[in-house]
């Protein structure tokens, strides 16, 4: 007897409305986006432990590093226990981390914290990441592409609704908005919090359907994505994929574009005003809101895009026009404002898209399978991203301001790496091929093993 | 519920789920709208509150 948890307990009738379904995967990753606005916690927990940038840093470093692992050790156990039962665990641990590091902060302890929102929270993440997509795209497998698109958007609008949201909460909470009132309000955030993303993800939770096995699109015909050369119908495990050439040049096709996006996304603040030194504080914050725009913006925009561009059409442009423009910003981006402006915010659509178009790209290859196991194991360049980015680019600035250089000097070698970077993944990218047939999963045990647990 | 994106079924293949399909009655019906309009009014927040904050690039 199946529990009211597991994939049999959701399967959805022959006849139903397939468009209730994206709520239901942009509600988990809207409160799970939420990560990306730790910064706004920063300042407040510096004073609160009386510690330094970089003891808080680590709390947000050890959550994405918990997302890629629990993603790639978790994604097999999410694809066989189905979306309902791997969002009801992700909400749990994502807010169980919540209230462990609502503790730590209740008692000072820093380490409670980073054993909550870091590790229990980061647990969360990763199977929240992935518990969704796989769903979306079996309930849209003619727009692959926009249904990835819409889940994913929903990780980048989470950050711009957790940010205002955490601020006005803190300065409620503390009574104010000076640094030690939004201090003060810290605890009940976290909880608040914590409180807001159990409601909602349970909501998700409750709401999630699977597909009816034998339902498909009305009008839609199976065969015009077979007659694609870059689309397979058939399947291939996720022990399988990681031993094909193709896995691999995805990783790499994803490493090297978050990697260049976080070049930017890094110092977006500090490097606008080094490039323009009339910009003032308040504008260059404008300019990084106006980058987050892009970079959601650009998970739904081009993912979507790619359903009739094509998946490897789609990462040439991330990856070529990207190496473009940051060629652009390199040689002549202190030119004009607006070239600059207008730049970094196609690199970061072209960044955000990146992230969304993925999945859909993994369904091409591997087919629908097991592709959110897939998918939960090629976030580890996203992990690995998240670490070399941000070394590549502050070490290289460092550099570059020890031997005495200033203003948008400081960042053309950073920037020149970021262009070999992107050239590394457009030739990656240019590699990929259709899976070798010795891959592929004997037809009808794919089935088998998808509905009958 | 039947709409203009309802699926349809195949006519090959036999399914082996013999379960019958989850309740997707009014409670389950209202329960998806409220997410939706939850999830498109924080959207709009933080769409919103992220523009006005944008704006200080050309007011700034």
């Amino acid at each position: 007897m199946p529990s009211i948890l597991d994939r049999e307990a959701i399967i959805a009738p022959r006849q139903f409305n397939r468009w209730l379904i994206p709520a239901a995967a942009l509600a988990i990753h809207l409160c799970i986006g939420q990560v990306y606005a730790f910064s706004v916690f920063k300042i407040p927990m510096m004073g609160h432990f009386d510690t330094g940038e970089v003891a808080v840093g680590w709390i947000f470093s050890v959550a994405i590093a918990m997302l890629g692992l629990a993603a790639a050790f978790g994604g097999t156990w999410v694809e066989r226990s189905g979306p309902r039962k791997s969002m009801v665990v992700a909400g749990t641990f994502w807010v169980a981390g919540f209230l462990v590091a609502s503790l730590g902060i209740a008692t000072g302890q820093l380490w409670l914290v980073y054993l909550g929102y870091g590790v229990v929270g980061g647990i969360g993440l990763g199977i929240g990441y992935i518990s969704p997509v796989s769903t979306l795209m079996k309930w849209f497998p003619d727009r692959p592409g926009l249904a990835t698109g819409l889940a994913i958007m929903g990780f980048g609008g989470g950050a711009l609704i957790a940010s205002p949201l955490s601020n006005s909460l803190m300065a409620l909470f503390g009574g104010g908005t000076d640094p030690a009132n939004l201090e003060a309000g810290l605890l009940q955030t976290f909880l608040t919090l914590a409180a807001v993303y159990a409601v909602v993800i349970s909501l998700g939770a409750i709401v999630i359907r699977v597909p009816h096995p034998d339902w498909t699109p009305a009008g839609w015909d199976p065969s015009t994505a077979a007659a694609k050369p870059m689309q397979t119908t058939a399947n291939v495990s996720a022990d399988s994929a990681i031993r094909t050439p193709q896995f691999w040049l995805l990783w790499i096709v994803l490493f090297c574009n978050v990697t260049a996006g976080i070049g930017i996304l890094e110092n977006a603040a500090p490097m606008i005003q080094d490039y323009f030194d009339w910009i003032t504080p308040a504008a260059a914050a404008g300019f990084v809101g106006l980058l987050s725009l892009a970079n959601m913006a650009g998970r739904f925009v081009w993912s979507a895009t790619s359903d009739s561009w094509g998946r490897k059409n789609n990462y040439m442009m991330y990856l070529g026009v990207g190496l473009a423009l940051y060629l652009v910003i390199a040689l002549m981006g202190g030119a004009n404002v607006v070239v600059f402006i207008l730049a970094t915010m196609v690199i970061l659509s072209f960044y955000g898209g990146g992230f969304s178009t993925i999945p859909a790209y993994l369904k091409d290859l591997f087919g629908v399978f097991q592709v959110g196991a897939i998918h939960g194991r090629l976030l580890t360049a996203w992990s690995a991203a998240g670490i070399a980015g941000p070394l590549i680019v502050n070490s290289v600035i460092e550099a570059q301001a020890d031997s005495g250089l200033t203003g948008a000097s400081l960042y053309s070698l950073s920037l020149y790496i970021m262009v070999g970077l992107l050239a590394i993944g457009f030739l990656a990218n240019l590699l990929v091929r259709p899976v070798h047939p010795k891959h592929h999963v004997p037809e009808g045990r794919d089935r088998e093993k998808e509905y009958v647990q | 519920m039947s709409t203009p994106n309802a699926g349809s079924s195949t006519a090959g293949g036999a399914a082996p789920v013999t379960r019958e399909p989850a309740g997707t009655g009014g409670a389950y019906r209202t329960t998806a709208l409220v997410l939706a309009l939850i999830v498109i009014a924080a959207l709009a927040y933080g769409l919103v509150q992220t523009a006005l904050k944008a704006s200080a690039l050309f007011t700034g």
